[in-house]
Parts: C-alpha cells; sequence; structure tokens
C-alpha cells in the first residue's frame, strides 16, 4: 500500500468547516444527516464533523454489513481450517515453541474431535460442525491467516471492534454509520441484536467513542419489544398521539417566537422521528408475518432455545439491512453453558454453540441471496482470536491470537475461495497473515471508505478506525 | 488592533495584515509539519518548517514569493508538488494566505499559546454605555470593526433561569421566579449572581465538568468492572474544591501533590486531611484484569495519568510523544519519559485518615501508655529470637529505624519491635522477641501499611517469616492493583495471614523476572502482623533455622507473659481515601518507538522543557512530584490560567474563545478573541479564584446578551456567532435535563455528598459484572453527580444525552441531536413516574385549579407565565377527554411539559 499512509500518522490535517449554513445545505436527506444537521446546528464550530461523506470515496461494493459476532472465540482447527496431522500428533507435547498464553497451563496436542469434509464446488473444507453453513461454503471467502494483538478477551474485543485494546474508541459500526449515515429514516445506523451475551467488554464494545452519540450501537433484543423506550409507558398508543400532539402545537410555538433556530429545529426533527420509531420498530419486530418457510429455513421453530433466539437476530438482520440500516452486528445466545471461550470441555462447548448459530447463519445467507440482497451485504463471521491447537488442562483449548479463521460473504467479496494459511498444526499464520486493521481497511474499503480518509478529529489528532495501520486485501476481492 | 476577520470571513480580508500565528502556522502545521516539523524520525529532506532560521535558510525568500521554494512547490503542477501528490493539495485561499505573508516579510513568531500572557491595554469603543466589565471592551471593539452592535440584553425571567442553569445545573425555584416577576429592584440580577455562587449546588453542576476531564468512573471496566474502592471521595473532593472556590493554582498542586504538602488543608466537617484526597485523579482510570505483559499495562496507565496531566491542566497532547516527539508542538519523547517517571515514582495507596486526629492522640496515650508497662516490667525482658538468614536476604529488620521502608497509618509505629518491647497481641500482653516489622506494637486495632522500597524481581520466590491474623502481604508489580479482584496471572501475590505461630509464606515470582515491584505489608482491621524477615531465593521450602542455626530452640519459646490491668480505650478506625504515596524514586527509559521491549535511555523526572526551560532544578529525593506542581503552576507557564479561563468561558458561552477547549497547541484553533483571553487569564491569576471570574463574566453585558440580534446583517457578517454578536441558545446537559426534571416534579432531593446511589439496571444494561440488584428508578431523587458510575453499566439516560465515556479527559462535551433523545423523554418510565409524582403533587394542593396549576407549571418548567392563549391551550388539554380522570390528564400534561424543546433549551 501507500507508504505514505503509514508514515504520516498523528494527524492528517483537515481544514476548518466551512459556515453552518453551508453545512446545512450540504447535508442529504436521511437519519444520519438530520442527526448531522442537529449537531451542526449545536457545534458549527470546532471541526468536528466535516468529515462525515456527502458522498462515498468510490464505488461502494456493499452497502451494509452484518457481523456475525462469536463471542468467547472458535477454535480454527475444530471449524474451517483442518489440520490432519493433529490426529497423527494427539496426546504428544506439541513440537513447536509456545509463546505464553493467558492461563499458560499447556497440555499436548489434542486433536480435532470433529471430522472435516470437503464441500461445494470450491471444495472448502468445513468440519461436521457446521452442516448447514457448508452447504452455503461457494458463497464464503475463508480467511484462515487472521491474527490480533491480544490473548485476552477483553482487550482482543474492543481491538477487534474499535481497532485499540482499550475502551473508549469507535466501533466499527460506528464508523460505519458515521461515513455513511443510515439509509432509513426511523431507524439507527448501527443496531446490536444482543442475543443474551455481552461480552467482555461490556456495551463499550459498540460505543460510539469520540465521534456524537448518534453512531452508538442501539441495542435491539430479538424477543419482546426489541429497543428501549419504543412503546407508551402506559401502552396506550391513543394518549401518546394526543400528548404528542400538543408537545408539537407548544414547539411550534416556541420555535416560531424563536425565529426558527436550527438547534430548536433539528430537536424537533428527531422528536418527530422517535414519534415514527414507535411504530416502526414494532413493525421490524414482527417476525410473524415472515412465511413457514423463512421460518423454518432459520430454525425459529428448532428444538433447542439457543438456535431459535439466534434464528430470530439472523432473521431481524436481514430485516434491518432490508430496511437500509447500514451496520448490524449479531451477539451470541447463551447456550447453557459458556461462550466459545472453551478452556475445558471442547466437545460440548463447541457442540452448543454451533448447535446455536449454523442453521441461523445459513438460513440468513439463502434469504439474503434469495432476497437479491446478498450482493449488497457484507457478512462477516469470527471470534475476538482463534484457540490453541494444543489442549489446556486435558480437553480445553486455550486463546490464540497467532492464526485464527474467520470469513466473509457477499457484498463485492470474492466468492468460494480459502485465503491465507497457517502452519501445519493450525498454531500461527505462515501465509498472507492478515491483521484486524486490514480486516477493517477491508470492510471499509467495500463499503466505499479510503480507510485512511475517514477521520474525526479528537484530542489534537484525526483519528481513524484503522489507526495508522491497515491494508485492504485486494486478493479477497471479487 | 487585530482583528480576528480572516477567521471570519476568508475571503475579505484583504485590509489586514496576515498574522503568523492566526492565519499562517496552523497551514504549516496542518500540511507541513508532519515530514518537516520537530519529530525528527518523521523528517524529509531535513527541512524544518516549524523554526524560523530553518524556513528562512531554505524555502522562503522575505518579500519574494516568487523566488520562495515554498511556494513554488505548494503550486507545482507536476509530482514535486507538495504536499506529496498522494495528499490533497492547499486550496487556493491558503496558497495565497502565503503568498501575502511572504510579501509582507515573512514576519514569523512563536505560537500564541506558548508566549506569556499579557496584559493588553483597554480597547476604545464608540458604544461606550453597553459596557459593564472591561472584558466587555474586546468583545465590542471585534463588534464594531466588523460593523455589528452586541443584541439587546436578555429580558424577564428568562434570564434568571439562564443564570441559574449555568451556575447551578438547577432551574430557579417557583418562589425565586415569582419574586423577580413581582419586584425588581435594580440590582435584583447581581443579588442573584452571589446567591447562586454562594449556593452549594454550584459545586455540583461545575464539579461535574471536572469530572469528565479526569474521565472519572466508581469502576474499572474492561471485563468485570471491577470497583475502585473510595473513588467518590474525590468527587466530593472536587465539589468542595469548587464550593469553598479553592484558588486554582492550589486545586492543581493538590491534585498533583496534596499528600505532599507542608500544610495540608483539613477538610471541616470530618476533620481529616483535605488536600491529599485530591490526588485520587489519578487512578480513576480503566483497568484491565488480567494483562499478559504487566509491564505494558503499566505503561499504558502512565500514558492515561499523562493524558489527564496534558489535557486537564495544559490542555495540550503531551501523550502524542510516548511514540515520537510530537509532530506539532514542542513536546519531545524526553519530556513524556520524564514526566512517566513522576508515576512510577509514585504509588497507589488508600490514604488512612484521621478524624479530628482523634486517632493520633489515642496512638499517644497508648505508646505513652505501652512505654510505661514497659519499664515497669523491665526484668522480663526475654531472649532475642529472630531468624536471621544469611543469604539471600533482603530485609530483617534489624536496623534500628525502617529505613527506606514508607509507613502510612500507624500499626507499625516509628520504627521495628526491638527485643523487649511490650506488645499487646489481642487481649494477650507479650514481650518482643524478635526484631521485626509489628502491626500490633501499638494495639492491635491500630491500622497502617508498610511498603518496602522498589526492588527488581531476579529471583523465582520471595519468602516471608511471619505470624499473625487478619492482616494480609501483597506482592505489587510494575504499579498493577487489580490482582485484588482477579489473581489470574498474578496467584498468591496477596496472602492472608493466618497464623498464630511462626509460618513461612512465599510468593512465587517466577513469571515476572526483571520486573520492578515493592512489598506491602497491611494491617486495615483488629488483627495485627508480625514480619520478621524477608528473603529472595529459590522456590519451595525455606528452613530459616538452616540460616542460623543457634536459634532453632529459641524459636519456639513462648512470649514472656506480663499481666495488665485496665488496658485504655480502643484506638478508633480511619476513614479512607484513594490517594498518592511516595516510592522509591524511579526515573523511565525513553522506549523507542513506545515500545516498553525497546528501551533507550533513562530520562531524569523534570517538567517539560519547552514550558520550564532546559535548566530545571534537579529532584534529589522522593518522587518529585511537590516540585513537578511549582513548574506547572510557574508564573512562566500560561498554560493552566489560559486553559482553565478558557474552560470557564465555554462552559458560560457554550464556545470557548479557544473553541478546542482541550487542545491549546498548533492543531488547536486559534483563538477568537486573543487580547480577551489574556485579559481574562491575567484576571484569573491574579487571586486563580474561579467564583471571581465567574461573576465577572454572567455580570458583563456580554454574558447577558439575548440568544438573538435583530439586526439582519449579524448572519451573513458573523454567521457562527465568532464575534459574539448574541447569546447562544444553550441545550441543557445530561445531568441538567435529569435534574430539572427531579426539581420541576418535586422529587428533588438535595443532600449533598457520600456514597453513590446504585445504578438503576434495565433489561438493556447486560455483561458481566452487572450489579446483582438494581437501584431505584429515580436514584431516590439524588442530583445526577451523586448516581454510580459503573464504566460498564452507565446510566442510558444520561449516555443518550452525552454524558461521555469515562475513558479519556472531555472538556468539550458532544451536543448531539438524535431521535433516541426523545424516546427517552416519551417512554422512559422514570419521566413518566416524574410526571405522575408532579401531577400528584399539584392535585394534592387542594388551594389550587386548573388555570393556577397551569400557572405553577409553566413557572417551574420554563421559569415564565403561560400567556392567556397558553392557559387556554392547557385548560382544553386537561378537559378535552371527558372519559380521562382529571389526575390522569394533567399525569399527561406534565408529561407534555417534560417533551417540550422551552423546557430543554435556555434562552
Amino acid at each position: 500500500m501507500h507508504r505514505y499512509q503509514t508514515m504520516h500518522q498523528c494527524g492528517n490535517y483537515h481544514k476548518l468547516p466551512c459556515t453552518r449554513r453551508d453545512m446545512l445545505a450540504r447535508c442529504a436527506a436521511g437519519f444520519g444527516s438530520i442527526a448531522l444537521t442537529g449537531l451542526m446546528s449545536d457545534r458549527a464550530f470546532g471541526g468536528l464533523f466535516d468529515r462525515t461523506l456527502q458522498s462515498p470515496h468510490h464505488a461502494a461494493r456493499a452497502r451494509n454489513v452484518i457481523f456475525l459476532y462469536m463471542d468467547g472465540a472458535p477454535s480454527q482447527v475444530d471449524t474451517f481450517d483442518t489440520k490432519p496431522r493433529l490426529a497423527r500428533l494427539h496426546g504428544q507435547p506439541f513440537p513447536m515453541e509456545i509463546a505464553r498464553t493467558q492461563f499458560n497451563n499447556i497440555g499436548n496436542v489434542l486433536a480435532s474431535p470433529w471430522k472435516f469434509r470437503q464441500h461445494g464446488d470450491s471444495g472448502a473444507w468445513v468440519s461436521e460442525l457446521f452442516p448447514h453453513t457448508a452447504t452455503c461454503v461457494d458463497e464464503l471467502c475463508i480467511i484462515r491467516s487472521m491474527t490480533s494483538e491480544f490473548s485476552e478477551h477483553t482487550n482482543a474485543n474492543y481491538f477487534l471492534h474499535t481497532g485499540l485494546g482499550l475502551a473508549g474508541r469507535p466501533s466499527m459500526g460506528a464508523w460505519a454509520s458515521y461515513g455513511l449515515g443510515s439509509q432509513n429514516s426511523n431507524l439507527p445506523g448501527f443496531v446490536v441484536l444482543n442475543g443474551g451475551l455481552t461480552p467482555p467488554g461490556g456495551l463499550e464494545c459498540f460505543g460510539n467513542g469520540f465521534l456524537p452519540a448518534t453512531h452508538q450501537g442501539t441495542i435491539i433484543q430479538p424477543q419482546g419489544v426489541g429497543m428501549a423506550n419504543t412503546v407508551p409507558p402506559d401502552g396506550d398508543h391513543a394518549r401518546l398521539e394526543q400528548r404528542h400532539a400538543l408537545v408539537r402545537t407548544m414547539d411550534k410555538r416556541y420555535s416560531a417566537a424563536r425565529k426558527e433556530d436550527d438547534a430548536v429545529e433539528s430537536a424537533i426533527a428527531n422528536h418527530e422521528l422517535a414519534f415514527r420509531m414507535q411504530w416502526s420498530v414494532p413493525e421490524l419486530m414482527e417476525l410473524e408475518r415472515e412465511s413457514t418457510a423463512t421460518r423454518e429455513l432459520y430454525g425459529l421453530d428448532a428444538p433447542f432455545e439457543a438456535t431459535r433466539i439466534f434464528a430470530r437476530e439472523c432473521l431481524l438482520a436481514r430485516r434491518l439491512v432490508e430496511r437500509g440500516v447500514r451496520f448490524v452486528e449479531l451477539t451470541c445466545p447463551d447456550v447453557g453453558s459458556d461462550r466459545w471461550d472453551s478452556h475445558g470441555n471442547l466437545y460440548k462447548n463447541h457442540t452448543k454453540n454451533a448447535l446455536a448459530v449454523d442453521q441461523p447463519i445459513a438460513g440468513l445467507l439463502k434469504d439474503l441471496r434469495s432476497h437479491g440482497l446478498l450482493d449488497e451485504t457484507l457478512v462477516i463471521w469470527g471470534g475476538e482470536f482463534g484457540r490453541t491447537p494444543f489442549s489446556q488442562g486435558t480437553n480445553g483449548r486455550d486463546h490464540n491470537p497467532f492464526g485464527f479463521t474467520m470469513w466473509m460473504a457477499g457484498g463485492g467479496v470474492r466468492p468460494g475461495i480459502t485465503y491465507g494459511r497457517t502452519d501445519e498444526l493450525g498454531y500461527r499464520a505462515i501465509e498472507h497473515p492478515l491483521s484486524i486493521h486490514d480486516l477493517h481497511a477491508t470492510m471499509l474499503h467495500l463499503l466505499g471508505i479510503d480507510h485512511t480518509r475517514l477521520t474525526i478529529r479528537h484530542g489534537g489528532r484525526d483519528m481513524r478506525l484503522t489507526d495508522v495501520h491497515g491494508h485492504i486485501v485486494s486478493a479477497v476481492l471479487a | 488592533m487585530k482583528l480576528a476577520l480572516m477567521l471570519v470571513l476568508p475571503t475579505s480580508g484583504a485590509a489586514s495584515l496576515v498574522d503568523f500565528s492566526r492565519d499562517v502556522r496552523p497551514i504549516l502545521a496542518a500540511n507541513c509539519f508532519l515530514c518537516h516539523g520537530p519529530d525528527e524520525s518523521t523528517r524529509r529532506a531535513n527541512l524544518r518548517l516549524d523554526l524560523e532560521d530553518h524556513a528562512l535558510a531554505e524555502v522562503i525568500v522575505p518579500r519574494q514569493p516568487a523566488s520562495s521554494e515554498l511556494i513554488r512547490r505548494i503550486t507545482h503542477a507536476g509530482d514535486n508538488r507538495m504536499p506529496p501528490v498522494e495528499r490533497q493539495a492547499l486550496p487556493e485561499e491558503q496558497i495565497e494566505i502565503l503568498r501575502r505573508w511572504i510579501e509582507e516579510g515573512a514576519p514569523w513568531d512563536e505560537h500564541w499559546s506558548w508566549k506569556p500572557i499579557g496584559d493588553p491595554p483597554l480597547p476604545e469603543v464608540s458604544e461606550a454605555d453597553w459596557l459593564r466589565d472591561p472584558l466587555d471592551r474586546f468583545v465590542l471593539v471585534q463588534l464594531e470593526e466588523a460593523g455589528l452592535s452586541p443584541a439587546p440584553e436578555a429580558s424577564g425571567p428568562g434570564l434568571l433561569r439562564r443564570l441559574t442553569q449555568d451556575l447551578t445545573g438547577l432551574p430557579p425555584t417557583s418562589e425565586e421566579i415569582e419574586a423577580w416577576l413581582q419586584e425588581e429592584p435594580d440590582n435584583a440580577y447581581e443579588q442573584a449572581v452571589e446567591r447562586l455562587l454562594a449556593s452549594p449546588h454550584f459545586g455540583e453542576h461545575w464539579g461535574r465538568y471536572w469530572l469528565d476531564l479526569v474521565r472519572y468512573a466508581e469502576t474499572c471496566g474492561h471485563e468485570f468492572d471491577y470497583p475502585i474502592p473510595h473513588a467518590w471521595r474525590y468527587r466530593d473532593w472536587v465539589i468542595r474544591a469548587f464550593n469553598d472556590d479553592l484558588p486554582f493554582d492550589r486545586f492543581v498542586l493538590e491534585q498533583l501533590a496534596g499528600d505532599l504538602v507542608k500544610e495540608p488543608r483539613h477538610s471541616p466537617g470530618i476533620g481529616t486531611n483535605e488536600s491529599i484526597a485530591g490526588t485520587g485523579i489519578w487512578y480513576l482510570s480503566q483497568g484491565t484484569h488480567a494483562p499478559v505483559d504487566v509491564r505494558e499495562d503499566e505503561a499504558l496507565r502512565i500514558e492515561n495519568q499523562i493524558d489527564v496531566l496534558g489535557t486537564a491542566f495544559l490542555g495540550l497532547s503531551v501523550r502524542c510523544a510516548r511514540c515520537h516527539d510530537h509532530k506539532f508542538d514542542p513536546i519531545s519523547t524526553e519530556d513524556y519519559y520524564a514526566l512517566a517517571g513522576f508515576f512510577r515514582s509514585t504509588r497507589r495507596q488508600n490514604a488512612y485518615l484521621d478524624p479530628h486526629a482523634a486517632i493520633s492522640s489515642a496512638v499517644i496515650e497508648r505508646a505513652a501508655w505501652n512505654e510505661e508497662q514497659l519499664r515497669r516490667h523491665q526484668s522480663d525482658a526475654p531472649p532475642r529470637v529472630s531468624a536471621t538468614p544469611t543469604r539471600d536476604l533482603f530485609c530483617d529488620f534489624d536496623e534500628e529505624q525502617y529505613g527506606e521502608w514508607f509507613r502510612s497509618g500507624w500499626a507499625f509505629g516509628d520504627n521495628p519491635t526491638r527485643i523487649g518491647d511490650l506488645i499487646l497481641e489481642g487481649a494477650r500482653p507479650l514481650r518482643a522477641t524478635v526484631t521485626a516489622a509489628h502491626s500490633g506494637r501499638i494495639a492491635p486495632e491500630c491500622q497502617g501499611t508498610l511498603r518496602s522500597p522498589t526492588f527488581t524481581i531476579e529471583k523465582d520466590a520471595i519468602h516471608l517469616r511471619t505470624r499473625g491474623h487478619d492482616c494480609r502481604i501483597r506482592l505489587v508489580i510494575d504499579g498493577y492493583v487489580l490482582g485484588e479482584y482477579n489473581s489470574l496471572l498474578f496467584e498468591n501475590h496477596i496472602i492472608d495471614v493466618d497464623s498464630e505461630g511462626w509460618t513461612t509464606l512465599s510468593i512465587d515470582t517466577s513469571r515476572y523476572i526483571g520486573h520492578r515491584a515493592h512489598l506491602a505489608l497491611i494491617d486495615d482491621g483488629d488483627g495485627f502482623l508480625v514480619v520478621d524477615a524477608i528473603t529472595f531465593g529459590p522456590a519451595g521450602e525455606i528452613d530459616w533455622m538452616l540460616l542460623d542455626t543457634s536459634l532453632i530452640d529459641a524459636v519456639n519459646m513462648e512470649l514472656a507473659r506480663i499481666t495488665i490491668e485496665q488496658i485504655p480505650p480502643a484506638i478508633p478506625a480511619p476513614i479512607r481515601v484513594l490517594a498518592t504515596e511516595d516510592g522509591t524514586p524511579e526515573n523511565e527509559h525513553v522506549f523507542i518507538r513506545g515500545a516498553h521491549s525497546r528501551p533507550g535511555p533513562y530520562v531524569p523526572r523534570r517538567f517539560i522543557n519547552s514550558i520550564a526551560g532546559e535548566q530545571q532544578e534537579a529532584i534529589t529525593s522522593g518522587s518529585g512530584r511537590l516540585q513537578l506542581a511549582l513548574n506547572m503552576l510557574d508564573d512562566d507557564n500560561p498554560f493552566p490560567a489560559r486553559v482553565m479561563a478558557n474552560r470557564i468561558w465555554h462552559h458560560l458561552f457554550g464556545r470557548g474563545l479557544v473553541s478546542t477547549v482541550d487542545e491549546l497547541g498548533a492543531m488547536g484553533i486559534p483563538p477568537t478573541h486573543p487580547e480577551l483571553l489574556d485579559h481574562l487569564s491575567t484576571r484569573f491569576r491574579s487571586n486563580w479564584s474561579i467564583k471571581d471570574l465567574i461573576r465577572t463574566i454572567v455580570n458583563s453585558s456580554t454574558y447577558r446578551m439575548a440568544c438573538a440580534n435583530p439586526d439582519s446583517r449579524c448572519t451573513e457578517v458573523d454567521p457562527n456567532n465568532l464575534l459574539l454578536h448574541r447569546a447562544a441558545r444553550k441545550r441543557l446537559g445530561a445531568e441538567a435535563l435529569r435534574d430539572s426534571v427531579l426539581a420541576v416534579s418535586g422529587r428533588l432531593d438535595l443532600r449533598m455528598g457520600s456514597k453513590p446511589v446504585p445504578i438503576h439496571l434495565t433489561g438493556f444494561m447486560t455483561g458481566r459484572g452487572r450489579p446483582e440488584a438494581s437501584g431505584p428508578l429515580d436514584g431516590n431523587g439524588r442530583r445526577s453527580i451523586y448516581q454510580e458510575v459503573r464504566r460498564n453499566f452507565l446510566p442510558p439516560m444520561l449516555r443518550t444525552w452525552d454524558l461521555p465515556v469515562a475513558c479519556r479527559p472531555i472538556g468539550q462535551r458532544h451536543v448531539s441531536n438524535v431521535p433516541a433523545q426523545y424516546l427517552v423523554l416519551m417512554n422512559d418510565p422514570f419521566i413518566r413516574e416524574q410526571a405522575i409524582f408532579w401531577a400528584k403533587r399539584l392535585i394534592e394542593d387542594g388551594s389550587l385549579d386548573d388555570h393556577a396549576r397551569i400557572r405553577l407549571m409553566y413557572i417551574t418548567a420554563y421559569g415564565r407565565l403561560p400567556s392567556g392563549e397558553e392557559t387556554t391551550a392547557a385548560a382544553d388539554y386537561l378537559t378535552a377527554d371527558q372519559s380521562l380522570p382529571k389526575e390522569e390528564a394533567l399525569i399527561d400534561l406534565a408529561h407534555v411539559i417534560l417533551n417540550t424543546k422551552e423546557f430543554l433549551f435556555l434562552d
């Protein structure tokens, strides 16, 4: 990549904003830009908000992102990265030099308890943990050479989500929303479908950091009312409408007396949006309207409760991107034991977690395809790191940031390929290693954003999702 | 008189001279300094444009733009263009500024914020009648030069509402509004200013701004959101400091070195050392529960501390110099690591405070009594039985004094026990048979901690020969203290001592060879701890006797018994505060490219050279934080006064004179009114009184302007109101909004201080470390500043209204505008509950009819009377739906009012 991108780090200073009026006039319609209008009228100074893109930096290959976040870190050597040699060395001391793991309770080589088979025209290897996903391999771009910089969950989660191992930076969904806004005036740009487990690091993994609050991940729960405060407190919509009519009258009088002050006007506009969300969110949540075929495709009535929850999440994800939400992240349901973090009893842990997500994910990919949405939706699957090919204790695996698998599908990604390689034991990425920054740069690239140019001034620097790093991995682009 | 016209009108300032600081340096900094600035590591072509002599020698020919390489390169059409072709070319207007500047002789100037604070002469103005305070002249002169007039004075009770919210974050009471409406004496406004400055709620509002700057929170966040014990005492310290109008220089001093000041202040209430509580500031950061690399974790903690120091006190991004010399300001990596040394030499403690000196006097009394008993039983001296290992010895407390060990609290006395000392262990009086650190040497209930000097871990284990109970021994590596909550990587580094007889406790240090560490012997209860000897050696059993066989038989000899009558009353327990404590002086290496794995040379501890000069007095003892504070507050350092004066202006006007309130360096935006900023800074520094400066400003004509200026030219000439042709229409901040809802409903409980109210948990607040029980929905009616601040469970309503995440210092909050804010106002159970509370109170007052209720509601919520039309509309609303009971209709009306923009905005 361009050398200067890594050289010119702390502060690609940009010129000051033009006048507020210019800024207001420049704003296109839409949720994000209306919010921006409000911001501008309140704070049309300081050079903070002029970086929201008026148009993409280049032609976008994807309009939306769905991130299937596998909390706790699935094991690469038990899912998509087949390593026959592990079976041959099973039970023997691990033959390579081992870096300190988090728990440092290092056992012997642990073969995968699951069989791998090649699938589809692409012949990609998938373990029997994912029978449904295996039927979609020709849509997948499997990256076997991911790396992270942290072997501790919270640091690694912040890193995966924000590009820094500490709390306080904007999540990638917030960046996407900041850059591109939402395409739906009644829904936010960044939604987190919370299946039940909140990752270590808490809701700050989905935070807006130093971006305006508009861009923080809005939590939607797959059951019940979905989003906080979208139902009148007394449940009475008629009275709510009466109240709102009076609010409207009083606000109008107030604003008129102040010559329709921009700050007041944009507050009123957002209030109207909020009012409408009380219909748009319940409508979003009406999964009952989906056909029986769709319900069966996702596993909405599956025997395992966690599968049913994740199925609702996946179906909601489709409905959200259909409605123009820019970035949707899914968190895992509680499978009754732990998330993918299998320090002990790998077999039970991964069996349950895979059972929860496999059918819904395959359903999502197929449903997106049949709705014509997959080509414009980038789907990303993966955890914060991988797991060790040697055991922790006797039957678990510890954290491994040195080489692990993620996959992408849809919007602008080369389908049916497997990219990158770990060593013959699946411990370290040795061919085309990718950093999290590379993932972010590539994701933004597909959205039509140059990751070096989507910035915000904070603390005397122009901050980016990729900090001073990140290369676009052109080999995985379609 | 220099104008800010260039800033306001980039195209029409043809008549005025280009100002280097205001117009030129920002362009050079933004476009050139990355490769031609202070940072040597990325410098290209050996060219510097941040230094006059370099630039003039190389690429600038004064008065000859056409011959200047600078102009040639920035206007070059081909590959030789600067900035390099990958980056955007300079816009035409910036090229024009540079060209004109060179034409005018290329006069150079120091960056404005590094210059001493001046005391500019008061400008002459035409409309002298408008002036109330000298500061008004600086505003008016720029307006007049732009051909504008200030907005008229805000009229009516709206001004009282603005003032009350600005000073206390609360609305005026209905009584205050009624009084204002009935009789408005000439000096009613000034009286209100005095009343509000004296209000104890002033500190709650202004203190909250400061808490943003110190990333205040009461938990550590990350995976398990562990607590930061006693953090709230720092919060109360801040509130008291603002209420007491603690001079700002003292405020800074006590946060840097409140534990070291010669004459600490005493808190009038609890009678403890007030000054030390300010040092809690340094330990409010997020924290990782199991850092695989603890030295890196320390580097990150210190970066955050330096960030707070640089941003809050200096308005400079000093932290940028962690990996490279600052790219825009004269701050080097040596400066950064010189500061890091102060924090490395400082330890976190929960200091022991002594209410009304009750503990010290009891300790003196008890020590005297102990002496007396010893004198009476002098003949009973037992033999010495101390273990004295001959190898691997770290310490055996055989000296007269504790030497380089650090004592806090009282338990360990002034020195190690000497043979024959009388000691009360429970009800059992004994004589010391060893020389040891003994926390029961005065009395068992006496509390305190003894910390070792810092050492490098070189062996696999630490062994301590101890006995005692209800005490702890703790190993602290690289300043990391969260092992208390999660010992994953620090197993056995905190050991509870519970042994009647002598026992050996061992700590496995094999994982931490090469790290710096210290031991803490902790007695925080009614037990006691005796440590006879400490060795650093191989792991495994240690047989102290083999080290000195002559003592084998003596070890188990019981201690002598004495009959004691009438033990004096117990020593009271201390109050604890989060604080700093000096440790062993430690300088830090320069980390090459910020990596601790690549240590460069050590840098002695000192302040930033470009501020304090190259010839700083060497720090010869202790952490040196007191010296740091003196350098920080030296007359030659213009930053603290400028930064704080600007922050105060920002809070009162919605925008600072420097709009980048946390960045006064080259990457900041120059002041709109540089002379005014210096004028205010000079006045501020004369006595460092925050209240005086606020009084000055809010009494000025500038502050009292209305939010609208009838002159339509204003929006054309000064669309962003940079010249201050009117007041800004501000929106209530997160806390002020919630507090105002409570105030209006009548639920507000104005009790101050103390432990936080547990956070109310909604079903959407999930994750590890979630408290088991939810706090009350209305937070017990207490002000928002007293609600618990759990990093992973921040209150969603306040977050929606821009409460920042507590990670970095924040001097300027976003004012965002999102639908979620109005979903809260419409549907959040808290808002509805308060509407119900408010309506019920109004119903219960039988003396009120509908019109009187509506009148009262307008006064309470908006600080004004309703018009006839408004009263009718509201009354109609109350009766529109006959099926709705009166109380329900009134609840809805109350709910409506809390949703209106008039409630949200200040005129």
